[in-house]
């Protein structure tokens, strides 16, 4: 028990060393107390927001945003990834929309989708979706380029068929490198979610931030932050979990 | 008619491996027949060709020109009439030793009930029944062989195709190994094409031997191994399993020395 204790705090020092160098400041008051605020009465207030019905509310429009998004992102760009490795004309005709779509800046899109599908869940979950699509069908791609071509020969040898190949084989064989690209997607769609929420929104927990730091409180806002940083750490442990049962092979 | 045909017949068969803007002749218009029920091995030289060779037959590459047929069906894609072993281990990573293996039953719609039955059979033949709930990874090189071994067999194909399986095995592995698998065919009467660079496992094993040339592979000599069966490692020490071994050796090493002999000549010219 005191050993596991011990282990999570060598494990996330650097946050602890942070967080003790930040009250440090606060307490010594060398910066003015609203841009440095006591971590105490930001935790504070952080508990505050936690006990509020307001901040559930809002919690779950924006994961049903982030999980619908990242969803239809791993439903379309794993196939697609997986089917670009075996069929040439399919990677010839998206590689060149990967590799100049890639640095393009999708936010920037928003505005479009929102004149579109209107400031509801439709735009973000559409935006979310684009911006997971990229991570997720470049790892599955080049893991399914490097699959070792013995596993796809010994099922041909064994009479099956391209449907059978594709989904018992090249999927599984390719699973390691599909929650590389499912683990960097993650981030990006609660990062969107609350980028979309703050731009224009009147729910999710991107428009609470805005709607607290209109109040000038820097306690709101950095309470807020560390709650989406919680959030983003929640779901990135579930998909390791979920990771963890699938590639227990490896 | 039926006893007539060879299990697996192979005419003037040519392989160019066109990377780039170079080409490479890999098999150089080799044609041969392997009678049904026989074991029959190739031994030559890394890098001669035998996995290109057998990857043909098995339907896995395109060849270049000539025609292969298994049992007067020629050969166009890969297909469970043919058992292939590949040189390195192809388990499935993610599944156990008993789904591997049932896995190409599955594959042709095979009855669950009767599929537990025929893969049970199998891995006791390899002696690996006790193992069937390991993954591949909780297995030594030797006991990984047998499951592919039964995996091949499990699906009945008409002939199998063997890829120096014993290659990475440890020198005593090896021997238990080949004694396991005259056992394990003669249990099963197919015919092999079996691929080695090991001569000793060739002459211990096969009905025939087949010796290739350095690349581009040809044919340099086919000699028909006279041992009675079943064969037991103290075969070794006889003077006629030696003479066997020197004469390939011989054959072998002739094909080492031309290139030698050439270029001593150019440089006393
Ligand atoms: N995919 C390929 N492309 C080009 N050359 C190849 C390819 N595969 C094998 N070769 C060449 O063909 C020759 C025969 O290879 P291989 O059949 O693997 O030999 P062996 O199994 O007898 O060691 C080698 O020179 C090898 O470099
Ligand atoms: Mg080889």
């Amino acid at each position: 028990m005191l050993k596991k204790v011990v282990d999570k705090v060598v494990k996330y020092q650097s946050i602890l060393v942070f967080f003790l160098l930040w009250e440090i400041i606060a307490f010594v008051g060398v910066l003015p107390e609203r841009l440095f605020p006591s971590l105490f009465s930001v935790f504070g207030v952080l508990l505050e927001i936690v006990v509020s019905a307001i901040f559930w509310d809002n919690l779950s429009i924006t994961m049903y945003r982030v999980i619908v998004g990242f969803l239809i992102a791993a439903a379309l760009g794993v196939p697609l990834g997986l089917m670009m490795s075996r069929y040439n004309f399919l990677n010839t005709l998206v590689q060149p929309m990967l590799s100049i779509g890639y640095p393009i800046p999708r936010v920037a899109l928003y505005p479009i989708l929102v004149f579109i599908l209107g400031i509801g869940s439709g735009s973000k979950i559409l935006l979310i979706t684009l911006e997971c699509l990229f991570p997720i069908v470049i790892s599955t791609y080049y893991g399914a380029m490097r699959v070792n071509h013995l596993f796809i020969w010994a099922s041909q040898n064994m009479g099956a068929n391209d449907r059978k190949m594709f989904w018992k084989v090249l999927l599984p064989a390719t699973t390691p490198a599909i929650f590389t690209g499912l683990r960097m997607a993650i981030p990006l769609a609660l990062i969107i979610a609350v980028l979309t929420e703050m731009i224009s929104s009147t729910e999710g927990i991107g428009y609470q931030l805005v709607y607290l730091s209109s109040s000038l409180v820097q306690e709101n806002v950095l309470a807020m932050v560390l709650l989406i940083g919680i959030v983003g750490y929640i779901l990135s442990s579930s998909l390791d979990f979920i990771q963890n049962k699938f590639i227990f092979w490896k | 008619m039926k006893n007539k045909m060879p299990a697996i017949q192979i005419e003037n068969l040519r392989k160019v491996y066109s990377s780039g803007n170079e080409d490479v002749l890999a098999i150089q218009d080799v044609s041969l027949d392997i009678p049904e029920g026989k074991f029959v091995s190739i031994v030559g030289p890394s890098g001669c060709g035998k996995s290109t060779f057998l990857h043909i037959v098995g339907g896995f590459i395109q060849k270049t020109a000539g025609t292969v047929r298994i049992r007067g069906k020629e050969v166009e894609k890969p297909g469970p009439d043919r058992g292939m072993m590949f040189q390195e281990s192809a388990l499935f990573p993610w599944k156990n030793v008993f789904d591997n293996v049932a896995w190409g039953l599955e594959v042709q719609g095979v009855p669950k009930a009767k599929r537990k039955e025929i893969v049970e059979g199998f891995l006791k033949l390899v002696r690996l029944w006790e193992f069937r709930n390991h993954l591949p990874s909780q297995l030594s090189g030797g006991m990984r062989q047998r499951v592919s071994l039964a995996r091949v067999l499990a699906f009945n194909p008409d002939v199998l195709l063997m890829d120096e399986p014993f290659g990475a095995l440890d020198a005593q592995t090896r021997e238990e190994m080949q004694v396991e698998l005259q056992r394990i065919w003669s249990e099963s009467q197919k015919s092999v094409l079996f691929v080695t660079h090991d001569i000793e496992e060739a002459v211990f094993l096969s009905d025939r031997v087949i010796v290739f040339s350095g690349r581009p592979a040809t044919i340099t000599e086919i000699i028909d191994i006279k041992f009675d069966r079943p064969r037991d490692l103290s075969l070794y020490k006889s003077s006629q399993f030696r003479d066997y071994r020197n004469h390939i050796w011989d054959l072998l090493h002739e094909e080492h020395h031309k290139p030698v002999t050439s270029t001593s000549e150019v440089v006393n010219g």
